[in-house]
């Protein structure tokens, strides 16, 4: 419907009559008043559908990031170049359900009483193997380990780790920049307990 | 039927005022180590020696490893001693945290131990230190005082 004039022979002036007037008019006819952009704003034109929406958001969101996926914030320069100092990632809590964790992934363990520091490292020790470092090359049961990860033309490495048995149920854990002293770097055994899950990202 | 609700409401804010009054004037064990805990990490962090020592019983031990330093210290006194010469070095610098606090009170209540991650920032950098920590708790006189601390390895 197109929007004309009308004119009012009693205050001699012209009314816009048009589609808004109309749905106006079929609005108030039916005695309710329309919403105020407010409200509209805040509960949406169907409040009950808003109400359930908000109701599943408030429960997935919560257990899908701290169930499923953590956010993690990476502080340090442990797991350089692979990643850096003060960025965010996503632990993935449910990856290790079907499956041991494997050589070569990037896991974060949770050692300390307190939950909530955790260490972003690489596993490349399985449990009951003896691990040893020689030259920077990590050696496992005395062969070498291939790391197709680590650049070592580009990092060196000197580490010279004398060779420990790994537990029944544990994991060696090392992060990924060796060009950092030995003794600067934070490695663990880490138990199957505390290995939390891997990393997404 | 109002009135049997007002009366369970009423029932049920009184039990739950009892509760916590009783929490307040008769804290748990558990309680007062938390909040003793609590002082101890706001005196480290402001490196008063004097009132750090009263934390810890006369003949405290203090075993601490980390890295490359070592040290072991026996009483009070030299407690006082050490915790003084690390304040002249870098005088308010640290700031303490503790955090995962997980308590275990003996079945006779007169010790306790708590294995919690001590967290200490150095004012002026980003880097923080975690360190495991195993504090031994008696109650001596009605206090909770510190007999035993020692660091527990966590890392390679």
């Amino acid at each position: 419907m197109q929007p004309c004039f009308e004119h009012d022979p009693a205050r001699n002036s012209f009314t816009v009559v048009g589609l808004y007037q109309l749905v106006r008019m079929k609005i108030c006819a039916e005695g309710t008043p329309p919403p105020s952009w407010l409200r509209r704003v805040l509960f949406g034109r169907d409040p009950k559908r808003t109400l359930v929406r908000v109701v599943i958001l408030a429960t997935v969101l919560p257990f899908t990031f701290t169930v499923v996926l953590r956010p993690v914030h990476v502080q340090g320069i442990s797991m350089v170049p692979t990643y850096h100092d003060n960025r965010y990632n996503f632990v993935n809590r449910l990856a290790y359900l079907f499956h041991e964790p494997q050589r070569g992934d990037v896991v974060v363990a949770t050692p300390y009483s307190d939950k909530k520091i955790m260490l972003l490292k690489r596993i490349i020790g399985m449990p009951g193997e003896i691990i040893a470092f020689h030259q920077g090359r990590a050696f496992i049961n005395g062969q070498i380990l291939e790391e197709p990860y680590m650049n070592f033309q580009q990092y060196p490495c000197d580490w010279e780790i004398a060779p420990m048995k790994i537990g029944s149920d544990e994991y060696y854990v090392v992060g990924d920049n060796r060009t950092m002293p030995e003794a600067n770097h934070s490695k663990l055994i880490a138990p199957r307990s505390c290995i939390m899950g891997r990393i997404l990202l | 039927m109002k009135n049997a609700i007002s009366r369970i409401a009423l029932l049920a804010a009184i039990v739950i005022a009892c509760w916590w009054s009783w929490q307040i004037l008769f804290p748990s064990s558990e309680q007062v180590i938390r909040k003793r805990l609590s002082s101890l990490a706001q005196t480290a962090s402001a490196s008063n020696a004097p009132k750090l020592a009263a934390f810890f019983t006369t003949d405290a031990q203090i075993d601490i490893d980390v890295s490359s330093h070592h040290l072991n210290i026996t009483g009070r006194d030299e407690m006082m001693a050490a915790a003084a010469m690390a304040a002249r070095s870098q005088p308010g610098r640290y700031k303490v945290e503790f955090g995962g606090q997980e308590i275990e009170v003996a079945s006779v209540n007169t010790s306790a131990i708590v294995h919690l991650t001590a967290k200490v920032t150095v004012s002026g950098e980003s880097d923080w230190i975690p360190q495991e920590l195993k504090i031994t708790f008696q109650k001596i006189d009605g206090n909770w005082l510190i007999s035993r601390l020692e660091t527990v390895k966590t890392l390679l």
